[in-house]
């Protein structure tokens, strides 16, 4: 086996898997994304200079194939989209929970649905920032921005956030005191 | 229910819960997806089109000689088939009075007593399949163009026999000269029929015609040719086999000066042919207009041309001149005055011509140049003139042909050697 495989496999793997994985929200495509990202790496490592870590550079390409993703995605996705009526903000769930957030706590599971609610750029920052605990410096790295173009998007991915689970919540108190009601 | 109200800290923390998310497949697993993918795309991204574009390559490699001859020889089909179906219309074309031109050795007049024998020599030198042949003398002489037809100074001692000798696809006459030596007690016509032989029309790069497969007597009281064919004679075949046997006996009429050929099938008169039936004697067609001179390249457009004449209507020699700057691609015979070669019609007098070339013509001394000048002497000859003066060159000998002096029109065209 290719050694340059062999070491990014052992260091980096799962960190990128799952990366792509919070991205596109599916198991079998984040497998697929993963490898395409293998491919592009070992294309270009010779070219890969050290300017930047190894780490962040494996997820600024990881960043460019989920984005890649999303734009071959776009075409049937906006056909399937162009049936919901987005106008109540009706929280996207086309996709069936994976079995490891199914077993989280709801507020997870809550949080895990609102991430479709951010742009990409500011989910894109959110899982860096606080699902891989990636430092701003790293961040704004990987994803080619300013260090303050990374705190904006972070701030304001924060209150789409919490705008949203305040949103679920409400609603679903409601939907909890309805049935109260009728009992 | 209480009013949530999340903080970033909270959210922080919430997201930092998150559960991890493995990819349980086993690394050698997906080395070997990334490695046949990798495959894939490299053989999609470049070996596929390089791959096609080797093939196109090598297909235009190989058709474009062929796309390059074929409207050539698609041209020469036609004019096959045509020549097969069409009767004496051709024969306004045809060249079977070659021999008009060539009066002047039915009595030769021979003037210049001493024989060139370093012309002879050139006159080898400029036969590329001679060359090949044999002859260790030609090695030593320079390459210094040679001119292609007979001149008065060629004579001395020597009988020119002119043969009508067809190509290789039948679409022309070319009348080429034999120089042998002179034998008092022979007639011409003994020479003739005995040097038919000796032609070596294959290494010429034309059609192996001769000896004509029919048995001569030549009457010489009455000056009458007797031509007696096998009954499986190659002459009727098909149209264009008596045609091209029409054109010869026409051409052997003119040279040998016969009053008349008659034609016998093993003694019995008469000759039956396919398409013109039953002729017991020959008549030649009367044909009107000029000889006018053309290139012919047997032996592809490196070799020494024939010359090779067509009959046309002609107003004036200019016009004739003219028109032999064209083309004809219908016979597969090439313009014999090259294009940029302007002159003009300077004066005509006591049978000399007086051709004077343009300033911006090219008058080099060259093969090519040589080859022109031979086609329009022979042209001129045809027009009855019998010396021609070139004026304006940038040159003042081309060849042999010094340009300061009268030129003499050729006793005959396309002087070839017999082998030894």
């Amino acid at each position: 086996m290719d050694s340059v495989f062999d070491e990014l496999y052992k260091k980096y793997h799962q960190d990128v898997f799952q990366f792509l994985f919070y991205m596109v929200k599916n198991k079998e495509l984040a497998e697929d994304l993963v490898q395409e990202v293998y491919i592009r790496v070992l294309k270009s490592y010779e070219r890969f200079e050290g300017k930047s870590s190894e780490k962040t550079w494996l997820f600024s390409i990881a960043r460019n194939v989920a984005i890649d993703s999303f734009r071959k995605q776009k075409g049937w996705k906006q056909k399937i989209m162009e049936k919901f009526d987005w106008s109540t903000q009706q929280v996207k769930d086309d996709l069936p929970l994976p079995e490891e957030i199914a077993v989280q706590r709801e507020e997870i599971q809550m949080i895990y649905r609102c991430l479709d609610l951010c742009t990409i750029d500011q989910r894109l920052v959110i899982i860096m920032r606080y699902i891989h605990e990636l430092t701003i410096i790293e961040t704004a790295d990987s994803l080619g921005w300013t260090e303050s173009k990374v705190k904006t998007t972070q701030h304001r991915a924060l209150k789409v956030l919490k705008n949203h689970m305040e949103h679920f919540k409400a609603k679903e108190g409601m939907d909890n005191e309805g049935i109260k009601v009728e009992r | 229910m209480k009013e949530s109200k999340w903080s970033d800290e909270q959210l922080q923390a919430l997201l930092s819960q998150m559960p991890e998310i493995k990819d349980n497949r086993d690394p050698r697993e997906i080395y070997q997806t990334i490695e046949i993918k990798m495959g894939k795309q490299k053989k999609r991204t470049w070996i596929l089109p390089a791959a096609a574009a080797a093939a196109a390559l090598l297909l235009l490699f190989i058709l474009a000689p062929n796309l390059m001859n074929w409207q050539e020889s698609a041209d020469k089909h036609v004019e096959i088939q045509s020549d097969q179906t069409q009767s004496s219309e051709q024969i306004t074309s045809d060249n079977n009075s070659i021999s008009e031109a060539k009066d002047g050795e039915a009595d030769p007049e021979p003037l210049a007593k001493e024989e060139d024998p370093q012309e002879d020599h050139a006159q080898l030198s400029g036969d590329p399949e001679k060359e090949s042949n044999d002859d260790i003398s030609m090695k030593s002489v320079s390459s210094e163009a040679s001119p292609t037809a007979v001149y008065e100074e060629d004579l001395a001692g020597k009988e020119v026999l002119t043969y009508a000798i067809p190509d290789k696809e039948a679409q022309n006459i070319v009348p080429v000269s034999v120089l042998v030596d002179d034998d008092p007690g022979r007639t011409k016509f003994a020479l003739f029929e005995d040097t038919m032989s000796k032609l070596t029309e294959d290494a010429w790069g034309l059609e192996d015609y001769y000896p004509l497969k029919a048995n001569l007597t030549h009457d010489q009281e009455n000056n009458i040719l007797t031509v007696d064919v096998p009954v499986d004679h190659p002459y009727s075949n098909s149209s264009s086999s008596e045609l091209l046997l029409e054109k010869v006996l026409a051409n052997i009429m003119n040279n040998l000066d016969l009053e008349k050929i008659d034609l016998r099938t093993e003694g019995e008169v008469g000759i039956e042919f396919g398409h013109y039936g039953y002729i017991d004697e020959f008549i030649p067609e009367n044909s009107t207009g000029n000889l006018i001179y053309y290139f012919l390249y047997p032996n592809g457009a490196d070799s020494t041309p024939f010359l090779v004449p067509l009959r046309e209507q002609f107003n004036s020699v200019k016009d004739a001149l003219a028109a032999m700057k064209k083309n004809q691609t219908e016979n597969n015979l090439q313009a014999s005055i090259p294009d940029d070669i302007d002159f003009e019609i300077e004066e005509i007098k006591d049978s000399k011509l007086i051709i004077r070339f343009n300033n911006e013509s090219e008058i080099i001394d060259n093969a090519s140049t040589l080859h022109a000048i031979e086609a329009i002497l022979l042209t001129a000859k045809d027009f009855d003139f019998d010396t021609v003066k070139l004026e304006n060159a940038d040159v003042d000998k081309i060849g042999k042909f010094d340009l300061t002096e009268e030129l003499k029109v050729p006793v005959a065209a396309n002087k070839r050697d017999l082998p030894n």
